[in-house]
């Protein structure tokens, strides 16, 4: 998760979108540079292309700069700006599923850090996060590296709190298993 | 290190949240968004003057070719122009014409008080 506390989090989203609601320039920039890398990462979990995550954030960026307005005034701002990503994500999924399965299955492709640059450690914790469902992936996502409560996160998707609560604990439960031996590597558990 | 209460799913969360990453986007995403996003607007601005200037027009011509519109704008007196009445001399009663009391004369004046004042809105918002 971002160092910021979600509340400063929000306020920053707030006061970015009320910026661009008065017409500043520099508010979108101000946006963009602030919440760009967290809303590509959270595309990227669910289109699984980096073009495609970009698409998705600028379709969402353009979307809001025409109502900006509605982003300063509801309850969650950033809740809201993700499933403004998370809308146009669906919509090039939609579009391009299945030019990108047969793309997937030709080339093995996968999506996310390079590997050489991240830790062995990290490099098997995003391998087990991409072979998760995109929904399930999603909600780990926002829970843990968004720091986000389930009634939050039940904004972003859409889903009821019980869906996204089980999601969380079915995604943990596969994670587990599947970093067991890392998590045996780092001392974590005890063979 | 972790103690040997803490179950094996919070050791995941752990491990996953040590994993945080962040992808940066490139100068070419952020200088294209940011180009797109200004085109956006301006063309959103010219649609909007483009929608009042339409709709400022629709209003003009409902307005004006409204049954009656015209012929009554043609017929409201000048702003400048205020109508008022001298009050009648006294009718001699033998003719069957009825006095006219400082009641009636009220009715009278008043109401050519309120066709002055809505003449002289019309002309101010003309």
């Amino acid at each position: 998760m971002d160092d910021s506390s979600p509340t400063r989090w929000a306020d920053e989203i707030a006061g970015c979108a009320t910026g661009i609601a008065r017409g500043e320039a520099s508010a979108l920039e101000q946006l963009f540079d602030r919440a760009a890398p967290r809303l590509l990462r959270y595309g990227l979990t669910l289109v699984r292309r980096r073009e495609d995550a970009e698409d998705a954030v600028q379709a969402a960026l353009v979307r809001l700069t025409r109502s900006p307005q509605v982003l300063a005034a509801v309850q969650f701002p950033w809740a809201y700006l993700l499933r403004m990503v998370r809308n146009e994500a669906l919509r090039i999924l939609a579009r391009r599923r299945p030019v990108l399965a047969l793309w997937d299955d030709l080339t093995g492709r996968t999506t996310g850090p390079n590997a050489v640059e991240l830790a062995e450690r990290d490099a098997e914790v995003q391998t087990a996060l991409r072979r998760l469902p995109a929904d399930q992936a999603e909600v780990v996502i926002l829970k843990i590296w968004e720091g986000m409560t389930f009634q939050e996160i039940a904004t972003v998707t859409g889903e009821s709190l019980n869906t996204v609560a089980s999601r969380y604990r079915y995604a943990l439960t596969k994670l587990q298993s599947t970093l067991r031996r890392v998590a045996i590597e780092v001392g974590y558990v005890v063979e | 290190m972790w103690s040997s209460e803490q179950t094996e799913l919070e050791m995941t969360e752990a491990l996953v949240r040590e994993a945080a990453w962040l992808p940066q986007p490139t100068t070419v995403f952020r200088n294209r968004v940011l180009a797109t996003v200004a085109q956006q607007q301006k063309q959103s601005r010219w649609w909007e003057r483009c929608q009042y200037a339409a709709s400022m027009v629709i209003a003009a011509s409902i307005l004006w070719f409204l049954p009656g519109t015209m012929q009554t704008l043609q017929d409201v007196p000048p702003a400048t122009s205020v109508v008022t009445i001298e009050r009648p001399a006294t009718a001699p009663a033998s003719k069957g014409w009825t006095l006219i009391d400082d009641y009636e004369w009220g009715l009278v004046q008043a109401a050519l008080a309120k066709q002055n004042h809505s003449a002289g809105l019309i002309h101010g918002l003309l």
